[in-house]
């Protein structure tokens, strides 16, 4: 892509007038795009010189310019450590199952809140379920101990009534649910705040589309399902390109107050490594090199998808 | 959602700033055994001390900025009126509630920082690396008599290699231990009067007598008896998985290390000594004495655990039981609360545990940074802190409105201590806070040290401390004849330092983080294995796995450090 | 109008029943908030209170609205919210529609310069000291401009404009409008839904934010923020309990704790949140309406 800007740079100097002629007739679409241009990109660009940081043994004390370059010594590093690999894993399953539970979750719920005809009910769940995105992951965490401790938690407390087990479990100490119970929480926590903007897609879709099909006599399903779904899919299909190109950010505060030392073979991941070698030690570096290669593999991720969407020709981010 | 995803992280690290310095003080603020410290001849102090006032009366108003964790701090009260009187200086508080390290790191990198700024050992260093502070010696020589004074024999340990000074912290000079420190093993009080009030001195009397209560009360107000309560899911897990072994062996307290007479020092959590007391652990897992969801309960689930009474003991510090003692005797079950007392591996451990340093160097320490105008107006003010007048003032408070002068003795006015019980803003308004230097706030010289006059440094005696405690905890501690929970510790012991006062080695720190999160990995599996092979195999793997983490290179690191710091200790005092 | 076949009946039950749930389950962690900010804090340590308060007190509230500087902050956030979510809707409406005409001549580059924001990151140090260059330190602008365009909410809009038909745009071209009178009179009116959206969403973003606060304006008192205010009052409660936990006194100096605080902040921050949704959802409605005429 970058290439069409190096491309536009590097035409002769007829085109290249005849390009500005054009681009002066657009001056108002080229003023809109000017706060963009000048404050977006300072702010997300301009840090990037921190970059050299990932190449240099880098102190504080003194700074970009008299720090020693150390070449690819701190990724090196990264892929030398055993644990990074185990983190790396962690980070893609937990966001995948947040991903595919948080797209269809959302979305279903968008469809059935469209489906209620009783406006009040329909407000007032709207209103509801998006509230937990505003509560903070410890008190989250604090009500899924509560249901799922060994020790008088609710969960084991039914369990046992109902005489499914014989003694309590202790979910938080089974490594390998542990991204299930992340994944579930995750998804309470979020679902209603993701239903919003498709919830707006559904309003802004055609009525007349809707009234058409009631008089083909097409039911509920039948129209949610021509109609509905292939109105939500563009958005939905950009949301989900975003977050492909996110998967490896899997942020680190639900997995930290969820997890414990004995889940954090699958607890831990690659924000919470990131704290406690680069962070915690004030080793720039190194958590900058993490840095680094998050952002490689996400743009990688994200080119490969608009690819196979350009292919399949659905709606694009670029 | 960055944004919410830092809230907790920056919580957890002012709560462990917070917690370390407490702990600090729990494990640091007795007096020490040495001689007391070059103590000049009588009334001397105070007239040397106002000797430089005199000479040098520059007293203009002039605001220097602080940086400080406590949001609280205020510079308009009526102590720190009089120290502006006395010296021209007042301070502007710049808050860093939170991450503090990130801040200083980042102000650092800025060159934005500060007049004073309050760091700890391994900052300073840096800050002193890129020249962001300067040195005070010059400064001291000239301005500083009662900072010379106060330190004497242990001035030189201000000095870095380089004999350079450039943080200032407090000395301690107390022989007492501090009347309000406590042994960190806890049983509860109706678990030691159902066994009669026993000595309970070593785990195996602990394991039986918690054995015999929970077999009789299966349940505690209808929830299950936990005999033995623990925490591991947070910062505070070392309380639970390392702090045990060190105390219960009467070791002093060096963190994760131990230290042998020959001054090799060795990561602890693999040592013989915490197998042991893992066994301990196993043991009571296995027979359902411990708490089966300690490991992913922090220290918080188990506070609540306490509040509800039904955890018979533990090791847990004062500070993380008091606000749950609280809230039973709120509740009205003052006999679920706890007797504070150490208790060790087996009947011939000598504790040696409760030592004390010369100086709080490695918590806080007071730098000024090369961007403060007029640097010996801070040296002046600091100084004056350090006069015996400023003890008085700091400590004490105002003659006539905090204390009285009673037959000769310093007497606190008793509508203080009262107030003290109810306003938790008192001493702020009052002006007895400031930035501190680890357990002492306004470079205090310590509870049960002595001013030149022959009366106390600081108000908080026995008394004070029992006149807080309700009729059961009276009741048990006259049961064993005590007055205060600090008369269960061994005698005061003084060393030179402790590890974790110095500034650790930078070479091994991925090392380091790299064992401890071994360690912390591989603990659940030692302590939940089912019987004696599995634990013994559970414990093989974490040694192996630790030893290959690199734990030599930190050993050798960490030897060497003391080392060079426990030859230029003897060097310094003797230079 | 039309029967309703028991197969509609079936799933309507099954709807409401199941978002009545989802309901329930969602509420669930706010009425638990509610009753632990109304509690006695030293007995909520003891556990055990879900839906309602078992000692019923003010108090964790109290000790939060004594402290003088919370009025001003919350105006301070008002204002915050207001400024930023008023000139970051303007400029993503302005990128987005650009960026959605088709012949724009930087179409190109600038998409993919704005995509690439999403993921490049340079963490906390670079961006910190750029702010200290650019002599934002202490400023209000600080909260508006390092925040000013979220690619997310350029990507959401741009799509919408995208998707509106072809010939809204053209008649009006046709007509003799700008570009300006175009967005404004034309295509923004139909998008009012996820317009709304995106206000939303550039307001929370500002309403919850403190980590620039504490930052980049701790010094200046004046422009702290209702959020820091509360972490403030927060911290002073975890170092309080620190304090005076010291010994097994009878201290009954503090009678709050941290949990208590941070329930009662997030109702007092939530609230405000909760009515400004149902305020934007008329808009949900009205776009349909706008849309169907203009068809």
């Amino acid at each position: 892509m970058a290439e069409t800007v190096l491309g536009r740079e590097t035409v002769p100097v007829k085109r290249r007038g005849k390009f500005f002629g054009k681009l002066a007739k657009q001056w108002q679409l080229a003023l809109m795009s000017v706060p963009f241009v000048l404050i977006g990109m300072l702010f997300s660009y301009g840090p990037l010189w921190g970059w050299i940081m990932a190449f240099q043994d880098y102190s504080i004390a003194k700074g970009v310019t008299g720090s020693p370059f150390v070449g690819f010594d701190n990724f090196a590093r990264i892929f030398e450590d055993d644990q990074f690999f185990r983190v790396l894993r962690n980070t893609l399953a937990m966001s995948l199952m947040n991903m595919a539970t948080g797209f269809v979750g959302a979305i279903v719920l968008a469809l059935l809140l469209n489906e209620v005809r009783k406006t009040l009910f329909k407000r007032a769940i709207q209103t509801i379920t998006y509230i937990p995105h505003f509560v903070s992951w410890v008190v989250i965490a604090n009500i899924f101990s509560f249901l799922l401790s060994p020790d008088g938690g609710i969960v084991n407390v039914v369990l046992m009534k109902l005489n499914l087990i014989s003694e309590p479990i202790y979910f938080q100490g089974k490594p390998e649910w542990f991204w299930y119970i992340q994944t579930l929480a995750n998804l309470w926590k979020e679902i209603g705040w993701s239903t919003i903007i498709y919830l707006a897609v559904l309003v802004g879709l055609n009525p007349e589309h809707y009234e058409a099909a009631e008089v083909d006599g097409a039911s509920r399903f039948q129209k949610m399902w021509h109609i509905s779904v292939p109105g939500l899919m563009p958005t939905a299909i950009l949301l989900l390109t975003m977050s492909i190109g996110w998967l490896i950010n899997s942020g680190f505060e639900s997995q930290f107050v969820l997890g414990n030392d004995v889940v954090v073979e699958y607890s831990d991941v690659i924000d919470l490594y990131a704290l406690r070698y680069s962070i915690q030690l004030s080793d720039y570096a190194y958590g900058m090199a993490i840095n680094m290669f998050k952002t490689v593999v996400s743009i990688v991720l994200v080119l490969g998808v608009t690819f196979l969407a350009k292919k399949t020709n659905q709606s694009r981010l670029f | 959602m960055s944004i919410r995803k830092f809230k907790q992280g920056w919580i957890a690290s002012l709560a462990l700033i917070m917690i370390a310095v407490l702990f600090v003080g729990c494990s640091n603020n007795e007096g020490n055994g040495t001689p007391e410290a070059s103590a000049p001849p009588s009334a001397s102090a105070s007239e040397s001390a106002s000797a430089p006032e005199a000479s040098a009366p520059d007293l203009s108003p002039i605001e220097f900025s602080i940086n400080t964790s406590d949001d609280k701090l205020k510079w308009d009260t009526p102590i720190n009126k009089v120290i502006t009187e006395k010296t021209g200086v007042s301070l502007k508080y710049d808050l860093t509630v939170g991450d503090q390290f990130q801040r200083w790191d980042l102000w650092l990198a800025s060159k934005d920082y500060p007049d004073i700024v309050v760091l700890d050992a391994k900052y300073t260093l840096r800050y002193k690396e890129a020249g962001a502070i300067v040195p005070l010696n010059d400064l001291i020589d000239q301005y500083g008599p009662n900072i010379k004074e106060k330190y004497g024999e242990y001035y030189n340990l201000l000095k870095d290699e380089n004999g350079d000074i450039y943080s200032l912290y407090s000395v301690q000079k107390s022989k007492e231990a501090s009347p309000d420190t406590m042994a960190n093993f806890i049983v509860q009080y109706d678990v030691l009067k159902e066994a009669g009030y026993p000595e309970i001195k070593t785990l195996d009397q602990l394991y039986e007598v918690i054995k015999a209560y929970k077999d009789k009360h299966p349940q505690i107000d209808g929830k299950d008896t936990i005999g033995f309560g623990a925490y591991m899911a947070g910062w505070t897990m070392k309380h639970a998985f390392n702090n045990p072994i060190i105390f219960g062996n009467g070791w002093a307290d060096h963190g994760n290390f131990q230290i042998s007479d020959a001054d090799d020092v060795t990561y602890n959590p693999i040592s013989e000594q915490t197998k042991t007391y893992y066994q301990f652990l196993n043991r009571l897992l296995n027979e359902g004495l411990f708490d089966k969801e300690a490991f992913s309960m922090d220290e918080k689930a188990f506070q609540a655990k306490v509040a509800q009474g039904r955890v018979l003991a533990a090791y847990a510090p004062g500070w993380l039981v008091g606000d749950s003692e609280k809230a039973l005797r709120a509740a009205g079950m003052p006999e679920r609360a706890y007797a504070h007392i150490p208790i060790y591996f087996d009947a011939n451990v000598v504790d040696h545990s409760n030592a004390t340093t010369p100086t709080s160097a490695g918590n806080y320490q007071w730098n000024i940074s090369s961007k403060a105008k007029n640097p010996e107006r801070i040296i002046q003010f600091i100084d004056y802190l350090f006069s015996d007048e400023a003890q008085v003032l700091t400590q004490w408070g105002i003659e006539g409105e905090d204390y009285t002068i009673e037959g000769g003795n310093r007497t606190i006015n008793p509508d203080l201590v009262a107030k003290r019980m109810t306003d938790i803003n008192i001493d702020y308004d009052r002006g007895f806070k400031s930035v501190g230097t680890g357990n002492t706030y306004w470079f205090g010289i310590g509870n049960g040290a002595k001013l030149a006059d022959g009366d106390y440094a600081t108000p908080l005696t026995k008394d004070v401390i029992s006149s807080g405690y309700d009729d059961m905890t009276k009741e048990v501690l006259a049961k064993y004849g005590k007055q205060v929970w600090a008369d269960f510790l061994a005698p005061v012991e003084y060393i030179p330092g402790f590890l974790w006062q110095l500034t650790p080695p930078e070479e091994t720190k991925a090392e380091e983080q790299k064992i401890d999160d071994t360690w912390r990995k591989n603990i659940p599996k030692v302590i939940m294995a089912k019987d004696a092979d599995g634990f013994e195999k559970a414990w093989n793997t974490m040694k192996s796995e630790i030893e290959k983490a690199g734990v030599e290179k930190v050993n050798a690191a960490y030897t060497s450090l003391w080392k060079n710091f426990s030859d230029n200790y003897d060097k310094m005092l003797g230079q | 109008m039309r029967t309703t076949t028991w197969k509609d009946r079936l799933f309507s039950t099954f709807n409401y029943t199941l978002l009545s749930l989802l309901g329930f389950a969602t509420l669930y962690p706010f009425v638990n908030l509610m009753a632990i900010s109304l509690n006695d804090a030293l007995d909520s340590l003891r556990g055990g209170i879900y839906f309602w308060p078992r000692k019923f007190t003010l108090l964790n509230y109290e000790i939060i609205f004594e402290q003088d500087s919370l009025l001003r902050a919350a105006i301070m956030s008002v204002v915050r919210t207001a400024v930023g979510t008023v000139l970051g809707v303007a400029v993503t409406i302005m990128i987005a529609f650009a960026l959605s005409r088709r012949e724009f001549l930087l179409r190109k580059p600038l998409n993919v310069i704005l995509v690439f924001t999403l993921f490049v990151n340079a963490g906390l140090l670079p961006a910190y000291l750029l702010n200290v260059n650019l002599n934002l330190m202490n400023s209000f602008a600080v909260y508006i401009l390092p925040m000013l365009v979220s690619a997310y909410n350029v990507i959401i809009v741009r799509s919408y404009f995208e998707q509106l038909p072809e010939g809204l745009t053209e008649s009006a071209k046709i007509d003799g409008a700008t570009d300006f009178q175009v967005l404004l009179r034309i295509v923004a009116p139909v998008s009012l839904p996820v317009l709304a959206t995106v206000t939303l969403f550039v307001a929370v973003v500002h309403w919850n934010s403190w980590y620039d606060n504490y930052l980049y304006t701790s010094g200046t008192p004046s422009l702290n923020l209702l959020q820091f205010e509360l972490m403030k009052i927060l911290i002073n409660t975890v170092n309080e309990v620190a304090n005076s936990s010291g010994s097994s006194s009878n201290s009954n100096a503090l009678n709050t704790n941290p949990d208590a605080i941070r329930a009662a902040m997030t109702i007092i921050v939530t609230l405000p949140i909760l009515f400004v949704y149902p305020f934007l959802q008329k808009y949900f409605v009205k776009g349909i309406m706008v849309a169907s005429m203009k068809e």
